[in-house]
């Protein structure tokens, strides 16, 4: 099948950069402060197990949490600019504007505003994550057929009844599309608000391995972060494969609607 | 109006006197639709055929209630048309299925609309279904059917409350010439099990004199209606129907009154 055979070329070919990256390591005594080689990194997890599962679970949890903040006001969000033209020409303005800022550059403010425990990182990472939300369901929402919205018309049906049995179930690919960066931003977002200040969490464990030349811990935990920033990407795609069986049948397919 | 007109006004279900609908561009107003005079009696199978841009699709979607006319008068059953009738189907050239729901959920998605108990309705719907020949399709999902597999589907939503409108707007337009002719011939079946009045947009003659008891010849610029033919054609008509010299007649007389009007001339 073509998932296997590209899942096996693609670890494939990371066994072989992390071969290539141990050997020029050893062969060219590049000092382990500056790049530690693989089996440095490995031993820094094995060693210390407890210390990465405890600062990652942190971090997870400020992830999730900050995402799902953001699925539910940016989902809030996005049907209330769908539903009103005035918002539509106003907030959406804005907050497509707004997404031009560079936002790890407000993080500082929200410590200021909430202090250095796990607020501040939940509020970093749904602030970087929502754009992607409100942006892709507004599309999704707004990207109905015409015919569609007719029909729903002719069956004298209300804006809620529209709202709930045709934009929304049409719009739920787009969500899904939206979470699926949404979540990679969340993680980003829980990292910067740990390098702005933290007591705990992957963020926290490098900046703290830094000032300690600790290069090894540093690289593990990036590590730990990308598997998990993996993970959940793969996470949010199994639920759409189960929440969207007819999207997701039809990607595989490569099939489009048959009527032009 | 003189009494006359207004007693056969009464007699008739659909009723446009002096019907306009003009857009405007910004290239100036555009008239889709000038005074259009038209009764349609209760029952009756309606074909307005023409070429695009005669206002055909414009005329059926003011009946629907999406259109506003913006002149003249409009009603059904004697009510003045200002949203969508009650108990009205309507089926488009895209089938619109929503791709999320079941065949049967597509089917039932009008009785949902108006809060009716789907337990009541499911029965219904698998003998339209079956009737259509999609009976064991029932819980598939749109994405599995053929394109005319999935306009049977919405013929069937669009029959499920049993309206007594059937809007049909280039229905198979989209589709080959042999599911055509196959769903021409379901679709004279279904009405005659349960006539209502049914308005079919269609850009094709022959479809158009094959199915309607009455053919309305649309011109354009501006819109409006150029012949009125009543098609006296026994039925059931089988797909035959269309090699007869009778059928030839009709089909003929609907060319020349396009040719009259001009139409066909910039390929000769």
């Amino acid at each position: 099948m073509h998932n296997v055979k590209s899942v096996t070329s693609v670890v494939g070919v990371l066994a072989a950069c992390t071969l290539l990256w141990e050997i020029l390591v050893r062969m060219l005594g590049v000092p382990l402060f500056m790049l530690p080689p693989p089996s440095a990194v490995a031993q820094a997890m094995i060693e210390n197990p407890h210390i990465y599962a405890y600062h990652a679970v942190y971090t997870l949890y400020s992830t999730l949490a900050g995402f799902a903040l953001a699925v539910v006001l940016g989902v809030v969000l996005a049907v209330a600019i769908v539903q009103s033209k005035f918002l539509e020409r106003t907030l959406y303005t804005v907050l497509v504007t707004l997404n031009s800022v560079p936002k790890v550059a407000v993080a500082p403010l929200f410590i200021v505003w909430l202090g250095t425990g796990l607020e501040p990182k939940i509020a970093i990472a749904a602030m970087i994550a929502i754009f992607a939300i409100v942006i892709d369901l507004v599309h999704g929402l707004k990207s109905v057929e015409p015919d569609m919205l007719d029909l729903g018309r002719a069956l004298r049906g209300s804006r809620l009844k529209v709202l709930v049995k045709i934009r929304f179930p049409h719009a739920l690919p787009a969500l899904f599309s939206g979470m699926k960066v949404a979540i990679s931003l969340a993680l980003i977002g829980a990292i910067v608000g740990e390098f702005v200040a933290a007591k705990r969490g992957l963020g926290y464990l490098i900046m703290l391995s830094q000032g300690q030349y600790d290069t090894p811990t540093m690289f593990a935990a990036i590590v730990i972060l990308a598997l998990l920033g993996i993970a959940l990407f793969f996470l949010i795609d199994a639920i759409e494969r189960l929440v969207l069986p007819w999207h997701a049948s039809r990607r595989r397919e490569g099939t489009v609607p048959v009527t032009p | 109006m003189d009494p006359g007109r207004e007693a056969i006004a009464a007699a008739q279900f659909i009723v446009a006197q002096r019907l306009s609908k003009t857009y405007s561009s910004s290239r100036g107003p555009i008239e889709a639709l000038k005074d259009v005079d038209v009764g349609i009696p209760r029952g009756q199978f309606v074909s307005l055929v023409g070429p695009s841009g005669c206002g055909k699709s414009t005329l059926l979607r003011c009946i629907a209630g999406l259109e506003h006319v913006t002149g003249g008068t409009l009603s059904v059953d004697g009510a003045p048309v200002r949203e969508p009738p009650e108990k009205l189907g309507i089926v488009f050239q895209r089938d619109v299925l929503l791709d999320w729901r079941t065949v049967l959920d597509n089917v039932l998605l009008p009785v949902e609309f108006r809060d009716l108990p789907r337990r009541d309705w499911e029965d219904k719907a698998l003998a339209l279904l079956r009737m259509i020949g999609l009976g064991e399709f029932a819980h598939r999902r749109p994405y599995e059917l053929s394109g005319g597999m999935r306009q049977r589907v919405a013929i069937c939503r669009g029959l499920i409350e049993d309206p007594s409108i059937l809007l049909m707007d280039e229905p198979f337009a989209a589709l080959d010439a042999f599911t055509r002719d196959e769903l021409n011939l379901e679709l004279q079946t279904l009405w005659l099990r349960s006539p209502k009045t049914v308005i079919f947009v269609t850009h094709n003659i022959g479809e158009a004199v094959f199915l309607g008891d009455r053919v309305l010849v649309m011109a354009r610029r501006p819109g409006r209606i150029a012949a009125d033919l009543q098609i006296d054609l026994p039925r059931p008509r089988p797909l035959a129907v269309r090699e007869t010299p009778a059928f030839a007649t009709y089909a003929a007389r609907i060319r020349e009154t396009f040719e009259a009007l001009g139409e066909f001339r910039r390929g000769s």
